[in-house]
């Protein structure tokens, strides 16, 4: 390896490195075996679930949407953090929590009562609502934010 | 006078006429179920011969009794739909094999799903292999006894809860064997109720779990090998008495979990082999009394938000800590506890040690803020420290003693 290269290589071992300490992207849910930050609750419903990512990285689990608010409103996360939910449609992924439509339906019965499921569209949302018999409220994160 | 006389004839024919008995099977008046159902009046009693019965989803909207020969098998095919519904008050089924219940992603489907209605009493059944076992909903005054419920082995988080009550009231649960669901039995929004007597084996989740349910029982249970044995949340009044929790082992794993739970009580419980056995979030006036810790990796973890419980005449025996904390706990009261740590002495010999004892030790506290230091344990020096901060405290809380330890276990 001659110096070009090795300057080359150590820059790019560096770049990996800052960016693996950047690296904020949500955590896979082990269902079964993650436990709640809030709740300590274990989380068994893939359609439910949320995670807090902070800026270092670090990431809070969540079983339900609830539980991520009382978190948040508890000041446990002091640093700023990005949510995301889990997608009602697609189990295991995730959307961003201000990029998501909200369903506030009886008919959903997320572990903590919270009973809203999150989708990455309108058409997905209004789908899953006729099969529940309609109803129910569509919110934004913003108006999740301020539910009691 | 005629005129009472008659109203009592029409009484007693209307009292006659509800004894009918139909018959359900190969060979008897009514092939399927279904017809028999049709058939049926309030006050009817339906017999079910021996056989499989494959109907799909049943509907029971009359007062009648279901009773099973040699437990006939209704068989749910797989299919998303509830294997019996019962929606009308006074129903009992007895005696049946309820098996192949479906999945779906959008509704709890059950073996038995009881909807908005009464006095419905469910007893001596077998239910395998459905996603949610017995699912009670808006009802009140039911009746679970004597039931073998088992989900599917291979379904893992995707089973339901084998017992499940939402919106409840006096719900009688008893002697029921349960394995292989999510929560062996649920209970959300339901109060008054009692579960006595039953078997929780090898659930994913917890043996049984309390979501905002007040006033209830439980006692005399057995809960073995499950995620957690027992999770207690955001509930009042519940009395704990005399139940066994063990072999609840693993991270994350406890044999009662409380959180956001008051005026309650856990006594004469037996706590054996749990990683944690008690674990106490924002958990006020409790007390707990007479209880058996034995062989458990912590016996108490109490956080700080717990305040006015009283621990009296219990015993710690072979637990690796006896207690936890990341507070003071100064609101708390330890009293009169048998403690196998406790290295007192007796002059007075009343049964009293004369040295207070602290159960908190400081590598209790350590491994508390960080974890990692658990390798230590057993560490010669970690057993020097642990002796020194006994004999003079320094870092664990200072007011936190059992004045009056317990020279010998209490006994039982």
């Amino acid at each position: 390896m001659n110096s070009f290269d090795r300057s080359h290589f150590l820059v790019l071992v560096a770049a990996a490195l800052v960016l693996a300490g950047c690296n904020a992207d949500p955590k896979a849910i082990s269902y079964g075996r993650d436990e709640c930050a809030e709740c300590k609750m274990t989380l068994v419903d893939r359609h439910y679930g949320a995670e807090l990512i902070t800026s270092k990285g670090k990431v809070f689990m969540f079983d339900d949407v609830n539980c991520l608010l009382v978190f948040q409103k508890r000041g446990q996360s002091a640093k700023p953090s990005r949510a995301v939910i889990v997608d009602f449609n697609r189990r295991g992924s995730f959307i961003r929590a201000d990029e998501a439509y909200f369903l506030q339906h009886d008919g959903l019965n997320s572990p903590m009562g919270a009973d809203l499921a999150a989708f990455s569209s309108l058409a997905e949302l209004e789908s899953v609502r006729s099969q529940l018999g309609g109803g129910g409220a569509i919110l934004r994160w913003p108006e999740v934010g301020r539910l009691p | 006078m005629q005129r009472l006389v008659s109203l009592l004839s029409v009484c007693l024919l209307a009292t006659a006429s509800s004894a009918a008995e139909l018959h359900v099977g190969e060979g008897q008046p009514h092939a399927t179920l279904r017809a028999a159902l049709a058939a049926a009046v309030p006050g009817d009693s339906i017999v079910v011969h021996p056989g499989t019965y494959r109907e799909g989803n049943l509907l029971i909207d009359k007062s009648v009794t279901l009773s099973g020969i040699d437990r006939p098998r209704l068989d749910g095919g797989g299919a998303a739909v509830d294997v019996l519904t019962i929606t009308a008050p006074q129903v009992a089924v007895r005696g049946f094999d309820i098996v192949n219940g479906g999945i779906s992603s959008l509704y709890d489907v059950a073996g038995i799903k009881v909807a908005n209605t009464h006095h419905v009493t469910l007893e001596r059944n077998r239910l395998f292999d459905c996603s949610f076992g017995i699912y009670f909903s808006k009802s009140k005054d039911g009746v679970v006894r004597d039931n073998e419920i088992q989900g599917a082995p291979n379904r893992e988080e995707s089973n339901g809860n084998g017992i499940h009550a939402w919106s409840c009231e006096r719900i009688e649960v008893t002697r029921n064997e349960v394995s292989g669901h999510r929560d062996g039995i649920y209970l959300e929004f339901a109060t008054d109720s009692t579960i006595v007597g039953n078997r929780v084996v090898d659930n994913l989740r917890y043996g049984l779990h309390f979501m905002f349910s007040h006033g209830n029982l439980y006692r005399g249970n057995r809960f073995i090998r499950n995620g957690a044995g027992v999770a207690v949340m955001y509930s009042r009044e519940v009395r704990m008495l005399d139940n066994h929790f063990s072999d609840s082992w693993g991270n994350a794993s406890y044999g009662l979990l409380l959180k956001d739970i008051s005026d309650s009580q856990i006594i004469g419980n037996t706590f054996e082999g749990n990683s944690t056995a008690i674990t106490m979030q924002s958990s006020n006036r409790i007390r707990l009394e007479r209880n058996d810790f034995r062989k458990n990796g912590w016996a108490l973890q109490v956080q700080s938000s717990c305040n006015d419980n009283v621990f009296t005449g219990n015993n710690f025996l072979g637990n690796s800590f006896d207690l936890a904390t990341n507070g003071q706990l100064e609101l708390n009261r330890f009293d009169h506890n048998y403690w196998d740590k406790a290295e007192t002495y007796d002059l007075n010999r009343d049964g009293i040690g004369d040295v207070p004892y602290r159960p908190v030790s400081l590598f209790a506290m350590l491994v508390e803020r960080m974890p990692s230091s658990l390798l230590l344990l057993r560490s010669p020096l970690v057993h020097f420290l642990d002796h020194a901060e006994r004999v003079f405290p320094s870092l664990t809380p200072d007011r936190l003693i059992d004045a009056n330890p317990a020279m010998r276990p209490h006994p039982r």
